[in-house]
């Protein structure tokens, strides 16, 4: 009885320690470093979901790269969406601060990104709520960057239980391929005209319209 | 003798990450120890005192008008700012002083907080950037700890007449 009652004990004393490291380990690196996330509507395609609502694909979330806020054009952020909290959206980066950008069915035509903002767009245009809608994004509502995304055949759930169960050679199968350099067709059409500082004060005093946007 | 320095290493390492995680949870998800600087907050927290703030309320969505949290600074994404809740989501501001003759008015749109200094004539707040998305407060300030003359919950704002009536 007495022996029973010991390896109890030392069984809920490795649980607790075990407990008390691995809980904040694994919280600090979904919050820090990276962490995956499913992704639901059709806002990115074809990018993201482009089997439309059969398939929903999962993105590597990469904390790590966006700690100083630095984001390039191009880049697909998750945010915190700016009308509801509760819920994150995933758009691609389109106009840093500083920079004019054309918009699509926002109430002004151009808008100028202002400080500790970004231009956020889905690459659905109509089928997305991004910044044509909300205007720029605050900065630090944009936590996290998706890096690549693995096209998976099954759910969600199955992904996570392949990670939790150590089967890394699962992931031969999987389409792997980086966000970043596919589908940019909305930042290279030129849409957004990058504008040093000095040089942007100068146009926008003369003839704003016509000096953001010169013929090619 | 190398095989031991070497363990004593890598459970030091062990140990190093093993509170710094925790200690990362706990600012992150219970809360901290806060000095304050600046004057905008001046009759409630003066220039350089130690508060308490808690990040729950943040999580949980309890944050309320008269609160005073820690939010980024929207222009600024390094830096943060501590102010007043005056309206949340739907609520009708008063966005100039409400001695002028011509009042005007504005809505809190869906999502946004409208933060203000309870220092009126010397806080850039919302009157200068506009309301800011609920994304950006980090936690409320509820305790004060240092000075210790003032030791105890913080008082409500000197500028009640701020807060929509409704």
């Amino acid at each position: 009885m007495a022996q029973s009652q010991g390896w109890v004990r030392r069984y809920l004393k490795a649980f607790c320690k075990g407990f008390f490291v691995a809980v904040p380990v694994a919280v600090t690196f979904l919050d820090r470093v990276a962490c995956v996330a499913r992704v639901e509507g059709s806002s990115m395609q074809p990018s993201l979901n482009p089997g439309g609502s059969q398939s929903s694909d999962v993105v590597l979330l990469n904390h790590w790269k966006v700690r100083n806020f630095e984001v390039q054009r191009g880049d697909i952020v998750s945010l915190v969406s700016p009308k509801n909290p509760e819920q994150k959206i995933i758009k691609r980066v389109i106009a840093l601060e500083g920079d004019i950008v054309k918009t699509i069915g926002h109430k002004n035509r151009y808008v100028k990104v202002p400080r500790g903002h970004i231009w956020v767009e889905g690459d659905h245009h109509g089928h997305s709520f991004d910044s044509n809608s909300f205007g720029p994004a605050n900065l630090v509502l944009c936590d996290l960057l998706a890096q690549f995304k693995k096209r998976f055949p099954w759910d969600f759930y199955m992904l996570m239980l392949h990670i939790s169960c150590g089967l890394q050679s699962a992931g031969r199968n999987w389409n792997l391929y980086f966000l970043q350099n596919a589908c940019q067709f909305r930042v290279k059409r030129n849409d957004y005209i990058s504008l040093n500082s000095t040089v942007g004060r100068k146009i926008k005093k003369r003839n704003p319209q016509r000096a953001k946007f010169p013929k090619r | 003798m190398l095989r031991g320095a070497l363990g004593k290493t890598f459970r030091l390492l062990g140990y190093t990450i093993q509170y710094g995680c925790i200690a990362h949870c706990a600012f992150e998800y219970v809360g901290g120890v806060v000095m304050c600087s600046g004057p905008s907050m001046e009759p409630t927290i003066q220039n350089s005192d130690i508060v308490f703030a808690e990040n729950l309320s943040r999580h949980f969505y309890g944050i309320q008008r008269g609160d005073i949290v820690i939010a980024k600074s929207p222009n600024d994404p390094k830096s943060n700012i501590c102010k007043r809740v005056i309206g949340l989501e739907g609520d009708k501001i008063l966005t100039n002083s409400s001695s002028d003759f011509f009042k005007s008015h504005s809505y809190v749109p869906t999502g946004h907080v409208w933060l203000e200094g309870d220092n009126l004539k010397n806080s850039t707040d919302s009157r200068y950037y506009g309301p800011i998305p609920y994304g950006l407060i980090r936690g409320r300030i509820f305790f004060k700890i240092w000075p210790l003359s003032d030791f105890g919950f913080l008082r409500d704002s000197p500028n009640g007449y701020r807060f929509s009536d409704d």
